[in-house]
């Protein structure tokens, strides 16, 4: 500044304005995506009858996020001063002065104080642009609009599931705020993080069933819950007691005393053998070696053979340090062998109460709800008498018909009572309909599908015979079918190395089975 | 006032009494003659383009003569030599008697040379004005003679007439500073040209020397240029390169395009064309309205632009829509 004109200085109310300015149309505009992405994920989130918090935050984030780039990235002199020279229209002379503005060469000089005159008088900051784009602004209130709306409006219910009864709503909230924190409570204290994420879980699970609207979403989240607690369950694998006695037999000369658990015994001479290994000579190492690989070989447990296993071949190549980290673990592993099966137990349980509040939210024949245990289902069904078949099969004149539905209808329900013409209330897994005894052609609905099967320790269906004759047939609970099928599918793809979404996909599809 | 703020002051009025008495001499080709003086100014030479009868040569002479410069014009002819051009040793004698080898210089020893119908010659002769143009000196009998300064090399050139005339090589083409295209005049100017008495040029007050031209062309130089603006005419350069360029007319109808003297062509003359305008610093506009004369010799159309017909001037109209100024 050698004549006394600071471009700097004079483009400086330019430049702010210009970041205000960004910064109201970039918020503007981040709103407007902001509204767009929440409603986008709203609507796919809603098909599946969740709402969840996600798009409130995208929605509330959004707008942050490019007001804050605004101010980030605000611009800079140099593109304040190519606006002003573009909107006064002088011929790139602020930008000139600005570029060469610690230059004191006499030309520059006097191109700074002919830039000088030009703006002398003139407000710079006018030309700082709009506020804000109407196309944008437009945009922006249209796409809040319609993520309000999307907000606002109720969850629709499924396509094949109707909105809860008062009486149902009123069943899955006791769920949700008594039985589900009574579940938690009785979660063992072992296995800290093994429980962590099942108290989460179940947390979750309370949340959606506060929010829930239909008996199906209900079933849905219980069974996606009950699935996230098998896979913790999965990831514990206690040693079993055979091992950890065999294990306890092979090392007995590590242990002084004979008495206590077999894990802990074993766990006790892991942990011998490795105090041990600083001091010890070649040739105790090697018996050491040895004795750990016929321990290896003794137990089933996998994962403690691969430790021992590792803790002989470090020994033999004389590396203490890797092979007393192997002992310790595999000692850590029967230590906790216990805690592990405590809290297989718990997350068992837990699984066995939230299988029971499935069955309790699943309609009785009158269509409410029944609360029934599964033991005295069989009694009340047996002891129907329908004058006539279900539809869809032969009349059976005075027999009694008990198990209406087959496998394939049980299977399809849907379509069965698309046919049949009768709406499903219980999430649809599980109506045929029957006319009544005063054939008064009101239909009158069965809550349980039974599956035909051998005759064993399960349940059975009677049927008596035009003759009189009485026929025993054996029958599985569809609920009961699926779900061992759903299980032993969620241990196969558990096991095998599969893409998540696969993994996934396979789930889903039992889920769907369960609450079609 | 500093020596700079007279120099710069003289500047523009000087550059507008060359401007006013060339419109005198020659009417309604005002863009012409700024293009011209422009040229002038940013010390570089200038080949003009136009039908006969346009004042090519009328306009040389009259800027020869309002610029105190020495001026030779040099008729291009297919038999024409280099010798011609550049000068020639001869024998003769000296004081003592004894007959000796001199050097008689050619009509290219001026200020102001005006190669007219230069596409007339063959490319030999053309091509000895290569050295001269570039480096301002000639080499003959061994030995290499300084021409005078300023030394500036107007030529016309017709572009109808194909039969006889030899185009000029890209080399060639590429040590003028611009190309001038010659229109034909408006209505109203061949009005004005009708009720002219005769063809003989009018007498032109003398304007500025050459010492002065000099100054003014160290003034020029010392404009500022801001880095988008050159960056911009980087851009329109690149842009003319069909293997640098996005731009699909330049890819089809281009084999060649500008050089780096292209780009200091460009920005040199809008330099020049600041000052004249007032301002002492380029700006994106000077661009722009110097890209055509300063590049459009510069680009070496295809075989396909050719055959159909494109034209260069179309190529960079193309160009100055497709880059986008900063």
């Amino acid at each position: 500044m050698t004549d006394g004109f600071d471009v700097a200085h004079a483009l400086a109310p330019l430049r702010r304005a210009m970041t205000v300015r960004r910064l109201a149309r970039w918020t503007v505009v981040g709103a407007g995506a902001g509204a767009l992405a929440a409603a986008i994920v709203l609507a796919a989130l809603r098909t599946h009858g969740v709402t969840p918090a996600a798009p409130i935050l995208i929605f509330a984030a959004a707008p942050v996020i490019t007001a804050m780039l605004a101010v980030v990235l605000r611009p800079s002199l140099a593109a304040a001063a190519r606006r002003a020279d573009a909107y006064f229209g002088l011929h790139d002379r602020l930008t000139t002065a600005l570029e060469f503005r610690t230059s004191s060469e006499p030309m520059v000089v006097l191109q700074r104080r002919q830039t000088a005159e030009a703006i002398a008088g003139r407000q710079l900051r006018s030309g700082a642009g709009p506020w804000i784009v109407p196309r944008e602004l437009v945009a922006a209130i249209l796409a809040v609009a319609v993520a309000c709306a999307l907000f606002a409006a109720p969850t629709p219910p499924t396509s094949h599931a109707s909105p809860a009864s008062a009486a149902e709503l009123a069943r899955i909230r006791h769920l949700a705020s008594e039985q589900i924190p009574a579940m938690t409570r009785t979660l063992p204290r072992s296995n800290a993080r093994a429980m962590r994420q099942a108290r989460h879980v179940l947390a979750r699970l309370r949340r959606q069933l506060r929010r829930v609207r239909t008996k199906a979403q209900a079933l849905r989240a219980i069974s996606l819950a009950q699935q996230q607690l098998a896979q913790i369950a999965a990831t514990l694998k206690p040693v079993d007691r055979s091992s950890a006695s065999t294990l306890a037999r092979t090392l007995s000369h590590y242990i002084p005393e004979h008495r206590g658990a077999a894990n802990l015994r074993a766990a006790r001479a892991l942990s011998t053998i490795a105090k041990h290994l600083n001091r010890a000579k070649s040739s105790q190492k090697a018996r050491m070696a040895r004795d750990l690989l016929k321990a290896a070989n003794a137990t089933r447990d996998a994962r403690t053979r691969s430790l021992l296993h590792k803790a002989a071949s470090a020994l033999g190549h004389g590396d203490k340090q890797r092979a007393q980290s192997a002992l310790q673990k595999a000692a850590h592993r029967l230590r906790s062998g216990s805690t592990s099966r405590k809290a297989r137990s718990g997350l068992a349980k837990t699984q066995k109460s939230l299988e029971a509040a499935k069955y309790n939210l699943t309609p009785s024949r009158n269509g409410k709800l029944s609360g029934a245990s599964l033991g005295n289902e069989k009694t009340k069904y047996s002891h129907e008498r329908p004058n006539s078949a279900a539809p869809g099969r032969k009349s059976a004149g005075n027999r009694r018909v008990i198990s209406r539905n087959g496998p394939a209808s049980a299977l399809n329900g849907k379509r069965n009572l698309a046919e049949s013409g009768q709406p499903s209330d219980s999430g649809g897994y599980s109506l045929g309909q029957q006319h009544d005894a005063a054939g008064n052609g009101k239909p009158r609905r069965f809550g349980v599908v039974y599956l035909q099967g051998k005759l064993g320790k399960g349940t059975y269906n009677v049927q008596e015979g035009p003759s009189g004759q009485v026929q025993r047939q054996g029958a599985a609970r569809y609920q009961h079918v699926v779900a061992s099928y759903a299980r032993t599918a969620d241990e196969a793809v558990s096991r095998a190395s599969l893409p998540p979404a696969i993994r996934s996909y396979v789930r889903r599809y039992f889920v769907v089975l369960t609450h079609p | 006032m500093s020596a700079l703020d007279s120099s710069v002051e003289t500047f523009g009025q000087r550059a507008e009494d060359l401007v006013t008495v060339l419109k005198t001499v020659l009417l309604g080709q005002d863009e012409v003659i700024t293009q011209s003086v422009t040229g002038l100014f940013a010390g570089g030479h200038l080949l003009l383009e136009g039908v006969p009868g346009l004042g090519k040569t009328r306009l040389v002479r009259a800027l020869a003569n309002a610029l105190e410069l020495s001026y030779s014009r040099i008729q291009f002819t297919p038999d024409l030599m280099p010798a011609d051009i550049t000068g020639t040793m001869i024998l003769r004698e000296d004081d003592s008697g004894r007959r000796v080898f001199a050097f008689r210089q050619g009509p290219i020893f001026g200020n102001l040379v005006l190669a007219d119908e230069i596409n007339r010659a063959t490319p030999k002769t053309q091509s000895a004005l290569l050295e001269a143009m570039q480096e301002g000196t000639v080499t003959a009998g061994g030995e290499t003679r300084a021409l005078p300064a300023p030394f500036f090399v107007l030529a016309t050139q017709n572009p109808l007439e194909m039969e006889g005339t030899y185009p000029l090589p890209e080399a060639q083409l590429d040590r003028f500073l611009l190309k001038v295209l010659v229109p034909y005049p408006a209505h109203e100017v061949l009005r004005d040209i009708g009720r002219q008495q005769g063809d003989e040029l009018p007498s032109v007050p003398l304007v500025m020397d050459g010492d002065q031209i000099a100054a003014m062309a160290a003034v020029a130089g010392q404009v500022p240029v801001a880095t988008p603006v050159i960056d911009y005419a980087i851009a329109l350069v690149l842009a003319t390169r069909p293997e640098t360029t996005d731009v699909a007319e330049v890819k089809r109808y281009v084999r060649a395009g500008a050089s780096p003297r292209g780009l200091q062509a460009l920005v040199g003359t809008s330099r020049v064309r600041a000052l004249l305008n007032g301002r002492y610093n380029v700006s994106i506009d000077d661009i722009r309205a110097m890209a055509r004369p300063a590049l459009r010799h510069r680009l070496i159309l295809s075989f396909e632009g050719q055959s159909e017909g494109v034209s260069a001037d179309a190529v960079l109209d193309t160009l100055l829509d497709a880059v986008p100024a900063p």
